[in-house]
């Protein structure tokens, strides 16, 4: 081959090429692995979202959940007030309320 | 919906929101991006580093592709290409593809002597190679290593179809001028390094 080199046509340059550029094979453990880092980095941005739309759905259901014991509390207590201020304080008024 | 089904400008358009067309896209695509980069770079260690780079930017920006007639095939070699400078920039150094690494198709099988000489003479080759310019040497892996048209060549380059034929053109003279000189440069019994002839 290397005395053909002096007159080399460009056809066997070409077919030299062709035989020392060869494709080469990436490793299947590389291959696999790079995918699920990819996969994986793309799934937690989704999953970072999905965790912040989470945290607001639970922080409204704690302050709505809040709001109604506050509400409940404050009827009660307004109840409780409402009946003391009904009931009569003395024998005489009683009678007089009746 | 199977990915398999569409084609690369649907994935892309798809990848920001769906994990596995971008997935899709990269089965296609890793194993050429990974053999332009180990052409580029000489080893499977860089071209492993790169390789992942290319995809994780690309992850990065696929949102803001933009269907202006281009292969999406195309944008990921100008990624790869952008990095490889990059890599031969910061680090200045020489790239070598070690042989033993490489498995040559026309090697099974032959007797053991004869597959030396044709490595050492693949090795000079190569050398003649990287020893030619940045766009030549990128020309060549593309149209052998990858198989690509002079078209898709063009666009990855981004060159005309004619300046591809015409870059081509060059590039053989160049390396059989390399070549012959080596060869003489043999004859005389002086070692000539890849680059003399030019």
């Amino acid at each position: 081959m290397a005395a053909k080199r002096s007159s080399v046509t460009r056809k066997q340059l070409e077919a030299l090429l062709a035989e020392a550029l060869v494709p080469v094979e990436p490793s299947g453990r590389f291959v696999r692995r790079l995918r699920a880092r990819l996969v994986r980095y793309e799934g937690s941005r989704a999953s970072t979202l999905w965790a912040i739309v989470a945290g607001l759905a639970i922080a409204l259901i704690v302050i709505i959940a809040g709001f109604s014991v506050a509400l409940r509390l404050s009827l009660g207590l307004l109840s409780v007030l409402g009946l003391l201020d009904r009931r009569p304080s003395s024998p005489e008024g009683q009678q007089a309320a009746a | 919906m199977s990915w398999t089904q569409l084609d690369d400008l649907a994935l892309i358009q798809r990848s920001p929101d769906e994990v596995e067309a971008f997935g899709q896209l990269y089965e296609r695509h890793v194993k050429r991006i990974y053999n332009y980069i180990y052409y580029r770079t000489g080893n499977h260690q860089d071209a492993e580093d790169l390789t992942a780079r290319v995809f994780q930017r690309a992850l990065r920006h696929a949102g803001r592709f933009e269907d202006k007639g281009v292969p999406v095939s195309a944008w990921l070699y100008r990624i790869a290409h952008n990095l490889v400078a990059n890599f031969h920039r910061d680090r200045s150094r020489k790239p070598i593809v070690p042989l033993e690494d490489r498995v040559l198709l026309s090697e099974l099988g032959a007797h053991p002597e004869a597959s030396a000489i044709q490595r050492e003479e693949i090795q000079i080759l190569l050398d003649h190679v990287r020893s030619l310019p940045e766009d030549r040497q990128e020309l060549l892996i593309l149209k052998f290593v990858e198989r690509l048209p002079n078209a898709e060549i063009g666009q990855i380059m981004g060159r005309t179809e004619g300046a591809i034929k015409s870059l081509y053109h060059r590039t053989l003279n160049a390396l059989r001028d390399e070549i012959v000189s080596t060869q003489a440069a043999r004859e005389l019994g002086r070692p000539a390094g890849p680059g003399e002839a030019e």
